[in-house]
């Protein structure tokens, strides 16, 4: 706008604006070419605010000011102005004295007499009339576009010297197909059984319903047989396949109505069963077929070869997409339920099986120890895992510091069992000391193990023993020696027998 | 540093103390005359591949470290209260790094009145070399040692007080052997209750689901 507000200059009985008008402020240019504003109304004393805000129209745009500025108002009418004191909180102009320069009074109060700068910056004239200096060097010319097979010819604004091909015409890209000639179809494709018809074990398919029979499999998994391939068909396929760019949904999509309709599936299958039976056969007839063939189709072929198109798996993998895009949110929660169900069940299987090999390795047959312990070497080192092995001097007795757990709590119920089974925690240290102390350490880890195995199943038969007692409706039986129950358990049990002795008593 | 794989050397030897109680010659904070000392089990000249032998004391001796250079390896002191002293041996390759000992020390008999006997108290132990550096291989290999030897004892004469540790080893094996048969034997009588308890588990089972099917 600031631009367009310029040419205003060049009338220089006009002063500039005051203010540029702000970007979007509507200005009624018709209402100032029809009914300019006589200076009396204009010189009336201002009314408050609110009131003298006339209804502005709508569907004025800014583009008025262009008008504005291009209409050399007399010096003595400036509506434009007007209107912009009624918006801006400025005492309008005495319309009937124009002043050069003249400084509304409470921008004067606000500023102190300095002449606001004009925001619109003011081009100086030889700027705005300059030509160009340099010469024109743009033609219209004639250009083709290579792209094109007709050749036609259209112009356009360009460079002098510039290529006379469009410049788009390098995106053209063709695709390197892989073509049958009549004689061949005749030969090779015609009876060409679809992929998914052919007789199975030549290749696993990682189909989870084998078992069904295989019209039941198709059923579920929405697999349509295909209807028998006429050349009519294969060749509309191939020329769209070039068409689009083997874009096979945009190719379902042209799929003319005139012909059987066939899925996307269907035509890939088709596609991919013709370009390898092409390639198998030329490459039987002349073994360097492929590697003669441009290397965009070589890629091609190569990837052909090496990963078939399985139209089958392809209808299932689709219908299963199809399927868990469909679930409520419900059948998702209970599917995610499940899973949490089943990694629950394995995760219970897993301890339950880790836990019987604990128990296998602990009621082991326990070996006769060797009667003479002194010809007893060579213990294996990783019988110690505690110990580290390394190279270098040591002092003999750090193996016998060494702890035998890294529970600290554990560590200390072995030496106390140590002491008790009178070996103390500081034999001589000698090699076969210290090798016998330590399978004395792992045996005591080994039996404290057991022990509290035992332990545990005690009080699992000790319970059941009260369940049943109590199904019986006999008093419960005592609790075996060192056997805790848990704190709700023994209340209860204390309250039946209080309550035994009630009945007896 | 080059070592020599798969050899494995022990060099035996015996870490102790002797203490003497000084009586009325003594005060409260010197009440005893200690030595504390690193000696071969056999005679032999363990300088021939150790460099010097470091003793830690108590943080209250000054200087705490004793650095020992020549046999006999020992440090003679007064004090009156029972620590661990901790003995660093270094060697002649310096790449071999030191070995540690640690020796209570003690100067009080477990029980009765102090003797005129001095208090030792000695323990035996090996130095173990795992791959041992070509050159500290060949000093271990060539220790002078033998009756004939004359090499110097700690200096107090309590050469009849040097525990023999000869039987010890087969004493402490026995000992060893005997724990384990008696754990073995509890071991057995554990698992025998275990798989009592695993049938009467299976017994009281059945007979609780009897009663749930008669009750349902």
């Amino acid at each position: 706008m600031s631009q367009q507000t310029a040419p205003a200059t060049n009338t220089s009985s006009a002063p500039p604006p005051p203010l540029s008008l702000p970007a979007g402020v509507p200005e009624n240019t018709t209402n100032l070419v029809k009914t300019p504003q006589t200076p009396a109304t204009a010189a009336k004393p201002p009314l408050p605010r609110a009131t003298r805000a006339t209804p502005r129209p709508t569907n004025a745009t800014s583009s008025a000011s262009i008008t504005t500025g291009k209409r050399s108002t007399p010096p003595g009418n400036q509506p434009s102005a007007k209107r912009l004191h009624n918006l801006l909180p400025v005492r309008p102009l005495a319309a009937s004295a124009p002043r050069e320069n003249a400084v509304p009074r409470e921008v004067f109060l606000l500023t102190g007499g300095v002449t606001l700068a004009p925001i619109a910056p003011h081009l100086p004239p030889h700027i705005i009339t300059a030509k160009p200096t340099r010469k024109n060097s743009w033609v219209i010319a004639p250009f083709r576009n290579s792209a094109r097979k007709d050749g036609l010819t259209f112009s356009h604004w360009t460079r002098v010297g510039a290529p006379s091909d469009s410049a788009f015409a390098r995106f053209n890209k063709q695709i390197k197909m892989i073509t049958y000639s009549k004689e061949e179809y005749e030969k090779y494709l015609k009876n060409l059984i679809p992929l998914a018809d052919a007789p199975k074990g030549e290749k696993e398919r990682p189909n989870t319903n084998a078992k069904l029979p295989k019209s039941e499999r198709n059923d579920i998994h929405n697999i349509l047989p295909q209807a028998a391939w006429t050349k009519e068909e294969t060749d509309t396929l191939f020329s769209l396949c070039r068409r689009f760019d083997m874009r096979f949904p945009i190719v379902h999509d042209r799929w003319p109505t005139s012909l059987s309709p066939r899925s996307v599936d269907e035509l890939k299958d088709r596609y991919y069963s013709v370009a390898r039976r092409l390639i198998d056969v030329r490459t039987a007839a002349d073994p360097s077929y492929v590697s003669k063939q441009p290397l965009a189709i070589q890629r091609h072929a190569e990837t052909i070869i090496k990963n078939q198109f399985d139209y089958e798996y392809e209808c299932v993998r689709k219908n299963q997409l199809e399927w868990a895009y469909r679930r409520s949110k419900q059948e998702l929660r209970e599917e995610e339920e499940t899973v949490r169900k089943a990694r629950r069940i394995e995760a219970n299987r897993r301890r339950i099986h880790k836990e019987r090999q604990r128990l296998a390795k602990l009621l082991a047959p326990t070996p006769e120890i060797a009667a003479d312990t002194a010809r007893q070497t060579a213990i294996p080192p990783k019988l110690f895992p505690h110990r580290k092995h390394t190279t270098g001097a040591f002092a003999r007795s750090t193996m016998i510091y060494a702890q035998v757990s890294n529970s600290a709590k554990v560590a200390k119920r072995v030496d106390a069992a140590l002491i008790e089974l009178g070996i103390g925690l500081r034999p001589t240290p000698t090699a076969l000391v210290v090798d016998n102390f330590d399978l004395l350490r792992m045996d005591i880890l080994a039996f404290m193990e057991l022990a509290r195995t035992v332990q545990r199943k005690e009080e699992e038969v000790h319970q059941l023993r009260c369940k049943l007692a109590k199904l019986k409706g006999d008093p419960p039986p005592p609790a075996p020696p060192g056997i805790s129950i848990s704190n709700k358990k023994r209340k209860a049990d204390e309250s039946d027998i209080a309550s035994l002795f009630g009945t007896t008593s | 540093m080059k070592r020599v794989k798969g050899v494995n050397l022990h060099i035996p030897v015996v870490h102790g103390s002797y203490a003497k109680h000084l009586g009325d010659k003594g005060t409260e904070s010197r009440s005893h005359e200690w030595t504390v000392y690193l000696r071969p089990l056999q005679a032999a000249d363990l300088s021939h591949f150790i460099k010097h032998v470091e003793f830690v004391l108590h943080e209250s001796f000054e200087p705490q470290t004793r650095r020992v250079t020549e046999m006999p390896y020992e440090v003679q002191e007064y004090g009156w209260g029972e620590f661990e002293v901790v003995i660093r041996v270094f060697f002649q390759d310096p790449s071999e790094k030191p070995v540690e000992f640690f020796h209570p020390l003690r100067l009080f008999e477990t029980m009765g009145e102090p003797s005129p006997d001095p208090v030792v108290s000695e323990h035996y132990d090996e130095i173990v070399f795992q791959d041992p550096p070509e050159k500290l291989h060949s000093l271990l290999k060539t220790i002078p040692h033998g009756p004939n030897l004359r090499i110097k004892q700690p200096s107090y004469p309590i050469s009849n007080y040097f525990k023999d540790f000869s039987g010890a080893e087969s004493n402490d094996l026995r000992k060893l052997e005997h724990a384990r048969r008696t754990l073995r034997e509890e071991t057995i009588k554990r698992q025998a209750k275990y798989e009592r308890l695993e049938e009467e588990r299976a017994g009281l089972l059945r007979q609780i689901s009897g009663y749930d099917s008669r009750a349902s």
